[in-house]
Parts: C-alpha cells; structure tokens; sequence
C-alpha cells in the first residue's frame, strides 16, 4: 500500500472546504467535443415530466456539424416524445467510458430545446447518414412510418476530460 | 368490505370472529371501529355487574378486565390486518404466486386451521380450572359453582383462547410462507418477480402480527398466581416472538427487483444521473453500486448535479449495458424515485450520518470492490487532483441514496413497466 500523500492528510485535518470547480469558458465548442460527437454511438437523453421529474433514456443518435444540431429518432409514441411535446428543454450526453482510471472520462452534455419533426420533413440526407451510421441495428425492417425525429438545437455545450470543464453557450440563443 | 365480491365469495373468506361483526346485531350496525368498542363495553358490563353482584375479590375485576382488553385489541389488529392481506396482488413469478395463494387459501379459507390452536388451547385452560379449581375459587369468592357465571368463565377462556391460538396458527403459517417464498425467490429466472411493495406490505403485516401476539402480555396478571398458566404464556410469547423474526429474517432475503435488473445493477459500471430544475433536465454520467435494495453515486460537493439535488430530489438513473456491436445485447433499467443526500456537514447532515453511518461504510466497501482501481487513482493522486475532486467524505465527496419508485426495464428498445 503506498503511502498516502501529506497534502491529502494535511486537508482531512483543517477541514478546509473545496474550491469551486474550474469550469473553463470557451468561445467555441472544443474541437475534442466535437471529435466525441462525431464519433459517439450512444446518446442518454433527458426530459423532464409534469413537475420536473426527470426521464433519461439510452438514444441513437446523428450530429450535425453545420447547423450544430443533433438529430435523434425515436417511435412517436414513447415517453421522451410525449415530455417533449409539454416540455421542450432537454439534455443530451453522450460520452466515452473509461473502466480504469476517471482521468480517462470524457464526455459532453448538450442543455437546449428540441423540436420534432415528422420524418418526411426531415432532411433527407442526415436520415440516411443516420441510417448508415447505425445500419447493424436497424435492419430491414426499420419501421419508418411510426418514427419522429428530434433535433436539438444547443443553448449550451459542457465538455469534460478527466479534470478539466469546458462550457460552451450559444450565442444565438 | 368489498362491494363488488358476491356473498359466497365474502362468506367463504371471512373468519369466525368477522363473521359474528358482520351478522349479529349490535355489532353488525356499526363500523368495524365501533364494533370492537361495543363489545368491549358490552364484555365489561356483563363483567362488572357479575363482579358486583357476586362480591368478588378486587383483583378478579382488574384482571379481567385485562383479558377483556387483550380479546379486543386482538380484534382490532384482526379488523386492520386481514383486508390488507386480501388486497396483496400477485407475483409475477410462478412459484412464489403458489407461496401467497397457499399462504392466503390456509389462512382464511380453512375453518380447520383458524380452529385448530384456538381448540387446542381452550381444552388445556378448561382441562387445567378443572384440575385446579382453588385458582378460580380465589379469584370468584361467593359467586364460585354458579351456573351463569360458570358460562361467563367458559366464554371469557374460550375468547381469550381462541385468539391465542389464531395467533399462534398464523404466525406458524407466516413463518412457513417467509421461508417458502424466499427459497421460490431464489428460483427467479428473467422478469419475474414479486413488487417490492407487496414484499413490504407483507413485512409491515409481520411486524404488526407479532405486536399482535405480544398483546398477550396483558393476561400476565391473571397467569401469574399460577405456574402452569404463566409457563404456558412464556411458551407462548416466545413462540410468536421467535416464528415472527424467522419470518421477518427470511422476508428480508428476497430481493427486490427479477434476476436480469438485478444482474444489469449488479454488474454494470457506469450509470447516467438525469436531475431537473427549472423545467431543464440535466445528464452526467456517474459511477454507482447497488446493495440490493438502494442504489447509490458519489457526488462532488461543487457539481452541478448537488445544487439541482438539493433543490430538487426526484432524479432518475439508468443502468445500460451496452454493446455496438450486437442490438440483442443492449438493456437498460432506469429507476426513479427520490434521491437522499447522505454526508453533508449541516445539522440535518450529521442527523443522517448517525441514522446511516454504519451502512455508509458498507457501501464505501462496495465502491472499494467494484471500482478498485478508481479508488486507487484518489490516493495516488489526491495531490495532484483540483480539491473539488478529491475523494474525502463530508468534505468534497457526497453519497446519494436512491430508493427506486417506478422502474423500467428495457430489452431490444422495447420497455416494460416494472412495479417497485
């Protein structure tokens, strides 16, 4: 066992609470992020019900880098569809999983608003990259006719990698 | 009780004594409520008055009056108890379903096993002031051989003895189901499983018989003058005391959800932490262990997931596993409820830690098993680490304990609604 660092003791002793976390603003999405949008598989997306209680759900997912918008895709009956539709603030995570060590954590968490948006109105060539990005899993007989699309426009974009923050807000907004 | 049943169906189930409140006049004008405080004033009027009219001795009165108080305390714990048990809903799992339907088949439909103990304990008692009539000629003076007050006697035992041995009965079948239902609980396979709101439900019944039986403890006055009654009274209570922590001991095995949300919380390493606040959901991924019964996370006194915690605590978790590969391998369980701060240095904070500081130190050892090398990282690194993220209780580090309310458990995206 080795032996623990004098600091870490020092701090058990005096009691002194913990700064605030440094959380970095950066004027533009951090390339890392957008590095892990791009190559994510899942998104954990979550809504909230009548009395802010939170849902969460395991999602597939498409970034797209031109308008900074994600899209998802989901049956029109499911609950996250029917949060939505009373409330439009979500939040998509998506991140990178590192059973070693929490230094190797990374991940980014999308705060916006989602629109839904039939899949013939869709644009057309994000569902097919979508579909192509995910073609293991939906098969043949993906059944288009009782999907919706969600687009989440981003107010804010967090980034974390091991210790550091990075927070990202959108201008627009 | 239950308007929509038919009158067989309500015949068959009810006991002797629920049927004497339903049908004999004055009782069956009453509410249940009332029904035991009449019989109450009834039993100790016809008392008072023999008490008088014969010239008893004092403690005759008091002591009685015990009895009569211990037959309707049974009966009022009788009146709550069974429409609880007749609501239980089934299990979903085959085997544990036969367990509850025996257990409910045995205990209110079969007048042999409600009259069994109760049979067996009036012919002692009767069998015993035969055997030694100075015991009851102490307590009756004058009035001792009087026909009418024989009859009082004789009810008054059969009263108290019957109930003494429903008492026994049921917490011999209680025992029975306890163990039964935990090795069928064992045999679970995939989704099958019995709510945890029933398990409780039953648990709370347990408790609930056994304060029952221990109310027996108000015939000590009357048992005490003789050896043979105060050693039948010890056998007794240790009796419904022992069968009853069986019982509770074994409900206490049973787990809470069906082996494949169990194995996905026992196994899984990462789970995704969704609070709210302002209407606006927030997501992080968290790392997490399962005791069985709560799930728990660490939090970091500066993250954002404590500000919204604190102001908010009906969070979600889900547990996924995870494979890009193969679709047939991804399962989610998401469990809602309220999440419960644990280590805070305020006053409530350090109220809790007293409540759950033992079993906190449980779940740090669960984190030490199941995430070894992460806690390594928080030694070796603690110097090199911002403060906010240094793993040391109270301090930077918190514990959320989750009581799962609603679950869902998802399998090829497609969910199922699971009751806690």
């Amino acid at each position: 066992m080795k032996r623990v660092p004098q600091l870490y003791e020092r701090d058990i002793m005096t009691l002194t609470l913990p700064q605030k976390s440094h959380t970095k603003k950066s004027s533009t999405i951090p390339d890392a992020a957008l590095k892990l949008l791009r190559e994510g598989f899942f998104a954990y997306l979550g809504t909230a019900e009548p009395g802010c209680e939170p849902h969460v759900t395991a999602m597939f997912y498409l970034w797209d880098k031109s308008t900074k918008t994600i899209y998802l895709v989901t049956s029109k009956g499911s609950k996250k569809v029917l949060n939505i539709r009373r409330n439009r603030n979500v939040s998509v995570t998506i991140d990178q999983r590192d059973p070693v060590s929490p230094a190797g954590n990374s991940g980014v968490m999308i705060q916006g608003k989602a629109f839904l948006i039939e899949m013939e109105l869709a644009p057309e060539e994000l569902m097919l990259k979508y579909m192509e990005k995910y073609i293991d899993f939906l098969g043949t007989g993906y059944p288009l006719g009782s999907r919706i699309a969600i687009r989440v426009t981003p107010k804010s974009i967090s980034y974390w990698r091991g210790t550091e923050f990075f927070k990202w807000k959108n201008p627009k907004k | 009780m239950n308007a929509g049943s038919t009158f067989e169906d309500r015949f068959q189930r009810k006991w002797i004594y629920e049927e004497i409140v339903d049908h004999i006049p004055p009782f069956k004008w009453l509410p249940s409520t009332y029904a035991v405080v009449a019989q109450l004033l009834l039993v100790e009027t016809v008392g008072v008055l023999a008490f008088i009219y014969f010239q008893m001795a004092a403690e005759a009165a008091i002591f009685g009056s015990l009895a009569i108080l211990y037959t309707v305390v049974w009966s009022a714990g009788c009146l709550y108890v069974i429409p609880w048990l007749r609501r239980l809903r089934d299990p979903t799992n085959k085997l544990e379903r036969e367990v509850l339907h025996d257990y409910k088949a045995r205990l209110l439909l079969k007048r042999r096993y409600e009259l069994v103990g109760g049979l067996a304990c009036f012919g002692a008692v009767v069998a015993y002031l035969i055997y030694d009539s100075d015991y009851l000629l102490y307590f009756l003076g004058t009035g001792f051989g009087n026909p009418l007050l024989t009859i009082l006697i004789l009810v008054l035992a059969w009263d108290v003895s019957y109930r003494m041995g429903l008492s026994l009965v049921t917490a011999l079948l209680t025992a029975w189901r306890s163990i039964s239902l935990s090795s069928a609980a064992r045999k679970r396979m995939g989704l099958a499983y019995t709510a945890y709101s029933e398990v409780r439900t039953l648990k709370y019944l347990d408790m609930i018989n056994l304060y029952w039986g221990i109310s027996a403890v108000l015939l000590l006055p009357l048992a005490l003058s003789s050896s043979v009654l105060l050693l039948g009274l010890v056998i007794f209570l240790v009796g419904i005391i022992g069968l009853s922590t069986l019982s509770l001991m074994s409900m206490e095995t049973v787990p809470w959800f069906p082996p494949d949300v169990e194995s996905i919380l026992h196994y899984e390493r990462f789970a995704y932490v969704s609070a709210c606040s302002n209407s606006q959901p927030h997501v992080t991924p968290v790392i997490f262990v399962y005791d069985g019964k709560y799930l728990y996370f660490a939090i970091s006194v500066a993250s954002a997931k404590y500000r919204i915690i604190k102001m908010n605590s009906k969070i979600a978790v889900l547990v996924d596993m995870r494979d890009s590969k193969n679709p047939m391998k991804n399962r989610a369980v998401l469990l809602r409820g309220k999440g419960m701060i644990l280590g805070e240095i305020n006053l409530l904070g350090i109220f809790k830690m007293f409540l759950y500081g033992l079993w906190l130190l449980r779940v740090r050892n669960l984190f030490g098993r199941k995430y070894p090398q992460y806690m390594k990282y928080y030694v070796e690194q603690a110097r090199e680490l911002p403060p906010a993220w240094r793993n040391k209780p109270f301090l930077s580090r918190l514990i959320v304990r989750l009581e799962p309310e609603r679950i869902t458990y998802w399998r090829e995206a497609r969910p199922t609604a699971l009751r806690a």
